[in-house]
């Protein structure tokens, strides 16, 4: 009942705090908007390039805030030592005490006299008690540690690494808690994004094998170094977050707006006790010191439209939100909390914004180019670093919706491709794995690349999508928030010269990470154009796939607008993305089989037709069923033992249903597709939706085996009627072509022999791998290409 | 009455994990009762050793729902129980549970099992809050931790599908236009 009862209480004071800040939201709102227009950037503002001072990297004031902790000095400080004895520059160490009661000063006087004393009456806190110390700093960068650190002895050479650029403002430590068992609730490799107007934070995960600078939104105030001028000029920690919380988080942003960086170097180690000062004061004082400081923040810092509105008029709704939302006491309590924390915010409002109106002023960057930078080293590195040497082995990454295969459905394309670059260049590969099967593929993949990751495809719903904006197939199963985690991870945090995304699945997945990078899009299939071309009678589904197209029309327009080079593999297809997405740069690039490693089968002879591909695609199914139903006994009634053989996995029942039809047999997934191919006469790809490259067109060219096609089954390869193949628009002509290929054998021979030479001559993987190559090498090198018109 | 002659019905209403080791204790409890279990057709397997001795029925209609239904409230159970630790893509399954005719009907949670019924309505409601809170999965089709989910998944369905059409059909006719 105590449970019940203050359940009720909590949404009573939430809905009574939501009423009561609806008018101070919407009042709030408009003042900061109105701001908003008085403080546009000047271009009298202090640009960070033009007055970069030079500055020594060699030597550091490495700065300690200390409150009645002793117990943690005792750790600290000869691991300092160590460290500072190991990098071997001129640095200092000051120790600020925050006015201790125990004996933390004695103590450091008497076991390390090197070490710069600087005394406070009594407890600053975090801000003031450092901003108030700024002075004792004699070095160009000062390194701010807490006092429940201990440092890595080589922590300080990567850290000060950092500052050989110009533009770098901070630089911060990797952090690992004391309590190994502990989850890493703070790694140093930090991120945040405003989410329907709360400002989240986060540490991501940190691999291994990191090295090298990884930009991040903010730098610790408690494992970081910072550029002493230019923190200075700042202002150092925003008096509006004292005491404690946001300080850091601020100051970085501040500098990250003013034009300059803020790195994470995960060579530079340090290990926190986590809260060990903090953990002294009363938990509810921080919960909404904490809560005040996110929405000063927001406020302070965050000068879009977009962030302006939602941190002010959701401020009601969100209040509720959080108080609902998180977990640990009762909801009573939480929603005092957030009433609380709200409350505070009204003493700072005015001061929130003058700094406001005063640093807008002096941005350089907007926050969408900050929180854009922030969260990727590959966009970080192509905006800040020079285009790698086009000549050079590149570093690709390549993410793939499917494991591709070799041999088994149409991803031996991508399979091939990543066998060729992976000779030539430094491949990481990222696949997700669908199926149990995945794994043994996966493990033919392995040697090929440099590194590969495969994760399992995690089903679950991580996007609203109240409006249905996005398909409903790409939100039920590639919306995962774990997934997209892990991409985001890989994609800040690694080093790459240009990404390759494949198939829209995955491309979806990255949308919000990927623009502004050296990236290509490869389309296997617009699916507008699948959408529009789905073989459908009926009113209703007709609107249903009117509206459907529709969807996918807007969605992949702004989909394909975030990459570098969008890649298809047939001209209409490229001709259809360019005429929908007109500023982005489309290229054509057909993918082909390994030809080298095909032979060629001996000459057909019988009546076999044979139909190869994965009869769980929509297209497929609808070739086949059409096929069977409208071609074949117009064939068997000129020739009686005609047979069709259909090879391939993921039939569906409607595709197993088809057996029972005379002459009809189902193979299942073939494990060798010369003998099928062997065993018949013609090939068929009646193919009447979809979009996209058939590769099975090009593999039954390359077996030499001639073929019947739709002229959709044949886009995107140049043939020509009666040379390679035969093309066939209804049923009628269909059967006619079949019938006279089924008993023309001089003729089918011919064709046999044009079509292979077709393939080795424009169809080849080696082909498909140059151009991707070529295509890399133009992008990392900035050249615009020519595209497609 | 003989103990051989009561009648149980068990939704199985969680993912096998979970309701494997329920439905052990469900079974061994009622050694001497007609056991009658609804299970999802694609986790059957899971319990295939446990379901020996049971009436083992799919959860899913083959045909009608009407006569589905029918058939389930054709049966007055002793007791029927569900389970609930929060996945709430198992929700028909509870609904076919409030259906069923049963003099007692309990539910089994992951705080222990209390006994499901309208004359206890603070009992429901404490469930129902807690519930609120600790959920796993999405429910209505919103992501994970999503607040008041019904409420969002209703307005996704109704105004939100109306919204989105319009929008989308302006949206195209503008790059009609533009392209």
């Amino acid at each position: 009942m105590s449970q019940l009862a203050g359940f009720i209480a909590g949404c009573i004071v939430l809905v009574v705090v939501a009423v009561v800040f609806i008018p101070f939201a919407i009042v709030w709102c408009t003042i900061l908007l109105l701001a908003g227009l008085v403080s546009r950037p000047t271009d009298t503002g202090t640009k960070p390039s033009d007055d970069a001072p030079a500055r020594r990297t060699d030597a550091a004031s490495i700065m300690i805030l200390n409150w009645n902790g002793r117990a943690f000095l005792e750790k600290l400080l000869p691991s300092l030592r160590a460290a500072v004895a190991h990098h071997g520059g001129d640095h200092e160490v000051i120790v600020i005490d925050n006015g201790s009661d125990d004996d933390s000063v004695e103590f450091v006087e008497l076991e390390f006299p090197e070490v710069k004393l600087v005394r406070h009456s009594r407890n600053h806190m975090f801000v003031r008690g450092y901003n108030e110390a700024w002075d004792a700093a004699t070095k160009d960068i000062v390194v701010l540690l807490n006092n429940d650190m201990v440092v890595d002895e080589g922590f300080l050479g990567p850290l000060l690494e950092g500052f050989e650029h110009p533009d770098t403002f901070a630089v911060s430590s990797q952090i690992f808690l004391a309590d190994e068992t502990a989850r890493r609730v703070e790694t140093g490799l930090t991120g945040g994004a405003m989410r329907q107007g709360v400002l989240k934070l986060w540490h991501d995960e940190v691999a291994d094998h990191l090295t090298g600078l990884i930009p991040v939104l903010w730098a610790g105030g408690g494992s970081a170094a910072f550029d002493r001028r230019r923190l200075v000029s700042l202002g150092g920690f925003d008096a509006l977050y004292d005491p404690f919380y946001f300080e850091d988080t601020g100051l970085s942003f501040e500098a990250w707006k003013r034009g300059w960086n803020v790195l994470f170097a995960p060579e530079s180690k340090v290990v926190h006790a986590h809260q060990g000062s903090s953990n002294r004061l009363p938990p509810s004082f921080v919960g909404r010191i904490r809560r005040r400081n996110q929405h000063l923040f927001a406020w302070r810092h965050l000068t879009s439209w977009s962030h302006t509105v939602s941190s002010t008029l959701l401020l009601p709704l969100n209040v509720a939100r959080l108080a609902l939302g998180n977990r640990g006491s009762s909801l009573l309590a939480r929603a005092k909390l957030e009433a609380v924390g709200l409350f505070l915010t009204f003493p700072r409002l005015v001061l929130t914004l003058r700094a406001r109106i005063k640093n807008a002023r002096l941005a350089t960057r907007t926050d969408a180019e900050v929180f854009d930078l922030a969260h990727s080293r590959h966009r970080f590195e192509c905006l800040t670093q020079p285009a790698p040497d086009p000549e050079d082995q590149l570093d690709i990454l390549m993410l793939a919706a499917r494991v591709p295969k070799r041999g088994v459905d149409g991803s031996w394309g991508l399979f091939e491709l990543i066998r060729l670059l992976g000779q030539r260049h430094r491949i990481t590969l990222c696949v997700l794995m669908d199926t149990q099967d995945d794994n043994g593929h996966v493990d033919i993949l392995r040697p090929l690349v440099h590194r590969l990751e495969a994760w399992p495809i995690e089903r679950e719903i991580g996007e609203m999508d109240l409006h249905h904006r996005m398909p409903v197939h790409l939100r039920r199963y590639y919306t995962s928030p774990k997934l997209r985690q892990r991409l985001a991870v890989l994609l800040r945090a690694e080093r790459f010269d240009v990404v390759q995304i494949d198939y829209i699945e995955i491309a979806s997945m990255v949308r919000d990470i990927i623009h502004g990078t050296r990236s290509v899009h490869i389309v296997h299939e617009p699916w507008f154009r699948a959408e529009q071309s789905r073989q459908i009678g009926g009113l209703f589904p007709r609107v249903l796939k009117q509206a459907r197209f529709m969807q996918a029309i807007n969605y992949e327009s702004k989909l394909y607008s975030r990459f570098a080079v969008v890649s298809c593999f047939t001209s209409e297809d490229a001709e259809l993305v360019a005429r929908w997405v007109p500023n982005t740069r489309v290229e054509i690039n057909p993918m082909g089989p390994n030809v080298e490693n095909i032979t060629p089968c001996p000459p057909s002879t019988g009546h076999t037709i044979l139909s190869v591909g994965y009869f769980g695609h929509a297209p497929n199914i609808d070739a086949a069923i059409w096929f069977v139903h409208r071609v074949l006994p117009l064939v068997q009634a000129e020739v009686p033992d005609a047979m069709l053989r259909f090879a391939g996995g993921g039939a569906t029942d409607a595709i197993v249903a088809l057996k029972e039809h005379p002459g009809v047999e189902l193979l299942g997934r073939v494990k060798d597709l010369f003998a099928e191919m062997e065993n018949c006469t013609i090939t068929i790809a009646p193919v009447r939706e979809g979009g996209g490259l058939r590769t099975k067109v090009l593999e039954s060219f390359a077996y030499g085996r001639t073929m019947v096609v739709t002229p959709l089954g044949a886009s995107g390869i140049e043939v020509t009627d009666n040379v390679e193949c035969r093309i066939a628009t209804d049923e009628h002509a269909f059967a006619a072509a079949v019938v006279e290929l089924l008993r023309n054998e001089d003729q089918r021979r011919a064709m046999e022999n044009a079509a292979r030479e077709l393939v080795a001559d424009h169809y080849t993987s080696e082909i498909h791998a140059r151009r991707s190559e070529s295509l890399y090498r133009e992008i990392c090198a900035g050249t615009s290409g020519e595209g497609v018109a | 009455m003989s103990s051989r002659d009561q009648q149980v019905v068990v939704f199985l209403s969680a993912p096998p994990e979970q309701a494997r080791g329920e439905l052990e204790a469900i079974v061994h409890d009622h050694a001497k009762s007609r056991v009658t279990v609804y299970v999802r057709d694609s986790h059957r397997h899971e319990y295939e050793d446990l379901l020996a001795e049971c009436f083992v029925r799919s959860d899913k209609p083959k045909g009608s729902k009407r006569a589905f239904i029918r058939e389930l409230r054709g049966h007055l159970y002793d007791e029927a129980i569900a389970l609930d630790f929060g996945q709430w893509s198992f929700f028909p399954s509870r609904i076919l549970f409030f259906l069923a005719r049963s003099q007692v009907k309990s539910v089994r949670t992951e705080r222990g099992v209390f006994e499901f019924s309208l004359l206890k309505p603070t009992t429901l409601l404490g469930h129902f809050i807690y519930r609120i809170k600790h959920r796993s999965g999405s429910v209505g089709g919103m992501p994970q931790g999503t607040p008041f989910p019904f409420l969002f998944a209703l307005y996704r369905k109704t105004f939100g599908l109306l919204f989105g059409v319009a929008w989308c059909t302006l949206e195209y006719g503008w790059r009609r236009v533009t392209r």
